[in-house]
């Protein structure tokens, strides 16, 4: 075979340049930390990178939604609490343990019966609690000439995306709620009217329809409280999943440290030795040895 | 009886045939670097012998007429068309590497993240339905979609019309490269008609059609008297002897088509009947890969438009029971959110009744779209058809890559075996430069040894 010169200088430009392209490819890829830095790099990994920053994206955001949905469940909870516990002193009252003192409890169920309306109409973030999806809307009205509370809202449920496809409903109907089982109004006007009539029979009469009421408000607490835990669990869930496609993120896109460093010393050893043979190779000619 | 005045005349043949020789080393020497010189020798025989009497004597030596150059066709042609692949591929890989770093993904500042921020903003609506933020956040995250799609596709188009401006240029090229090669066809059947080889003007001739043939497949044949044709497109004539035909550039349809002109003057669409170099490589990537990209951006775009505001003209705001659409346009180029809810941000849909600011309906339902199987006959997610995009973008390159180094490496291959043929080694040149040198000195002492012998006979005539 003949050797030209040309041939000779470009085939060792040729190397150099694959080799100079390798280096640079390794350098980039240790300094940008990744190890793709073009769609091209490896199109199927920039596929699954795409598909696990999507999804701890996702996964982020439900838990916000969850985080969104347990304080909403929360706030419900202290306030059926609060109106549990006032219904249980109201039962003492009704219990007519002292009829000497039934004109001042009278006047202790109306105080009790003004809390419970507060707390029915209970605000968060400016949208009432109880109102369906009137949020706009007291849920609670009284008719100041008669007495007698009012529903106002709807039957709609405060509805949270907890996960792909999963939803939970967490109800908001007043309606429901405080006079479900027996109407709360009702009954503590029903109790003040017996209470000022001094009708020792009518007050007791009270007593299982609180206890009734009680009872289904501990069914809503109940059913609350299944939510919360369930969401508790499905945010710890997603917290964890989210650790581990972080981790598949990590392994398909970022680089892998060790590897590069000895990719790069690989790569610049066959570089120095293609360097150093060519300067040897290109340098003489019979020239040097014509006298 | 030989002559000796015949002894000079061999050793005056010899001194001027070894000159001739040091002579043509001395120009493979100055071209060694020469891109597309072939090297050449100069081949010397025996002179006609003369019958003397009953011996015969030679009469020393001589220059064939024609140089000889070092070359091999096969190669010549296989480069040829080896090189219409490089230039496709080097073409593709140019206009497909700019629009891959479009699709800025790997940063995580592309259309996927624009995405999901979109449909993150609607949960986040669907927590608070009334919230004022949440209302104006959900905007700001749809406008910055909107904005990467009217992005990514203007700088698609642009790229598209780069293109076109590539296209003009390589055919302007072509022509020239035609003009050259037929007037080096004049050239070398003028030089070759009086018997002698017209080496420089075919290696000039083999460098054009080399340059040729990266642009535009070609197909060339040589005739008889040293013609070299060329005819591209699928059989329409270039270059015959000393004629050309035009190639010319027109929009049609949006894009630069390349036609040939026929003799009379008529243009006719070649476009679709190149299949090589980097003409071809040019306006496959406009025509078909780079189409298929903004194709698919417009139906993705399209239908989020369609499947958004289907739910979203359904759902009502929180003011009255008027219903409005969420986007306007068809595609990724014009759509917009609409200007009506950019200037009330209530008018966002998020309730499925009117005046009910606590429904999150409409909210959860445009919500759920993200995972929707909406796409390819409800077989994938908007994600899922814009994930396959960008990757179909990377394999793109990637093969385009592929190709190009391939065809770079056979290019060398090739290159290497042309050289090896046809290219200048110093080292050979030196020890022919010695070889004609003693040669010469050699030659020049028989003219002395001669004229001693004359000088000889003349003394003893004396």
């Amino acid at each position: 075979m003949r050797v030209s010169n040309a041939m000779m200088a470009e085939n060792i430009q040729n190397y150099l340049y694959k080799q100079t392209k390798a280096l640079l490819k390794t350098q980039e890829s240790i300094a940008s930390g990744k190890r793709i830095n073009r769609l091209s790099d490896d199109p199927i990994g920039m596929g699954q990178a795409l598909g696990y920053r999507r999804t701890i994206s996702k996964l982020e955001q439900f838990n916000e939604n969850i985080t969104s949905a347990r304080q909403h469940l929360d706030t419900v909870e202290n306030i059926l609490a609060a109106v549990t516990e006032l219904l249980e002193d109201t039962k003492d009252i009704a219990a007519d343990q002292d009829p000497s003192m039934r004109s001042m409890m009278a006047d202790q169920v109306v105080t009790i019966r003004d809390q419970i309306f507060q707390l029915a109409n209970s605000r968060n973030n400016g949208n009432y609690l109880f109102s369906g999806d009137l949020t706009d809307t007291q849920p609670f009205e009284r008719d100041t000439a008669t007495g007698v509370y009012s529903y106002e809202g709807d039957g709609g449920t405060k509805d949270h995306i907890i996960g792909e496809g999963l939803q939970v409903s967490i109800t908001a109907d007043g309606s429901q709620i405080f006079q479900g089982a027996g109407d709360v109004f009702d009954v503590l006007n029903d109790l003040e009217a017996a209470l000022r009539a001094d009708d020792g029979d009518g007050v007791t009469d009270q007593l299982p329809l609180l206890s009734e009421i009680v009872e289904g408000l501990n069914g809503v607490r109940a059913v609350n409280a299944g939510q919360s835990k369930r969401l508790e669990a499905t945010q710890n869930y997603n917290k964890a999943f989210n650790v581990n496609v972080s981790d598949l993120l990590s392994q398909v896109e970022d680089t892998d440290i060790v590897e590069a460093a000895i990719n790069l010393q690989l790569q610049e050893t066959a570089y120095e030795i293609t360097l150093a043979t060519a300067a040897k190779i290109i340098q003489p000619n019979l020239m040097n040895f014509l006298s | 009886m030989p002559n000796i005045a015949g002894l000079l005349y061999i050793g005056r043949n010899a001194l001027v045939t070894q000159q001739k020789a040091i002579d043509i080393t001395g120009n493979n020497i100055a071209n060694v670097n020469t891109p597309g010189y072939s090297r050449q020798r100069l081949n010397m025989e025996q002179s006609t012998p003369i019958r003397d009497l009953n011996t015969t004597m030679s009469t020393g030596v001589r220059a064939q007429q024609k140089i000889q150059r070092f070359y091999d066709q096969f190669t010549t042609n296989q480069l040829n068309s080896e090189n219409e692949g490089l230039g496709r591929w080097e073409a593709q890989k140019t206009a497909l590497g700019k629009v891959e770093v479009l699709f800025d993904e790997v940063t995580g500042y592309g259309l996927s993240e624009a995405m999901s921020g979109y449909w993150t903003a609607w949960q986040d609506l669907s927590n608070n339905p009334s919230g004022h933020v949440e209302r104006t956040n959900l905007v700001s995250a749809a406008q910055y979609l909107t904005s990467t799609f009217n992005q990514l596709s203007g700088n698609i188009a642009d790229a598209q019309a780069d293109i076109d401006t590539n296209v003009v240029n390589i055919v302007e090229d072509v022509n020239r490269l035609a003009s050259q090669i037929a007037e080096l066809n004049t050239k070398i059947t003028q030089v070759e008609v009086t018997g002698h080889n017209a080496n420089d003007y075919r290696d000039q001739r083999d460098s054009a059609i080399f340059e040729l043939s990266k642009l535009i497949d070609i197909n060339s044949f040589e005739d008889g008297d040293g013609n070299a044709t060329i005819m591209v497109g699928g059989g329409k004539p270039l270059v015959e002897g000393a004629f050309t035909w035009n190639l010319s550039t027109a929009e049609d349809g949006g894009v630069q088509k390349v036609y040939w002109e026929d003799s009379s003057g008529t243009a006719h669409d070649i476009t679709d009947r190149i299949e090589s170099g980097e003409l071809k490589g040019w306006m496959e990537t406009r025509d078909v890969v780079i189409n298929d990209y903004m194709t698919r951006l417009d139906t993705l775009a399209g239908a989020i438009i369609e499947e958004v505001n289907a739910l979203h003209n359904g759902g009502f705001g929180l003011v009255g029971d008027s219903q409005y659409a969420f986007f306007t346009g068809t595609n990724a180029g014009d759509i917009a959110v609409n200007s009506d809810i950019v200037d009330d941000v209530n008018r966002i849909a998020a309730a499925g009744e009117a005046n009910r600011p606590g429904d999150e309906s409409v909210a959860i339902a445009i919500a759920n779209l993200q995972s929707a199987l909406t796409m390819s006959g409800g077989n994938a997610s908007f994600d899922d058809y814009y994930t396959s995009l960008v990757g179909d973008v990377g394999s793109d390159v990637q093969t385009a890559n592929l190709n190009y180094d391939h065809q770079s490496s056979m290019i060398q291959h090739l290159e290497n075996y042309r050289e090896e043929v046809s290219g200048v080694s110093l080292d050979e040149e030196m020890v022919n430069l010695v070889k004609f040198q003693h040669a010469y000195n050699a030659a020049a002492r028989l003219i002395t040894v001669t004229d001693e012998m004359m000088d000889t006979i003349i003394s003893i005539a004396r």
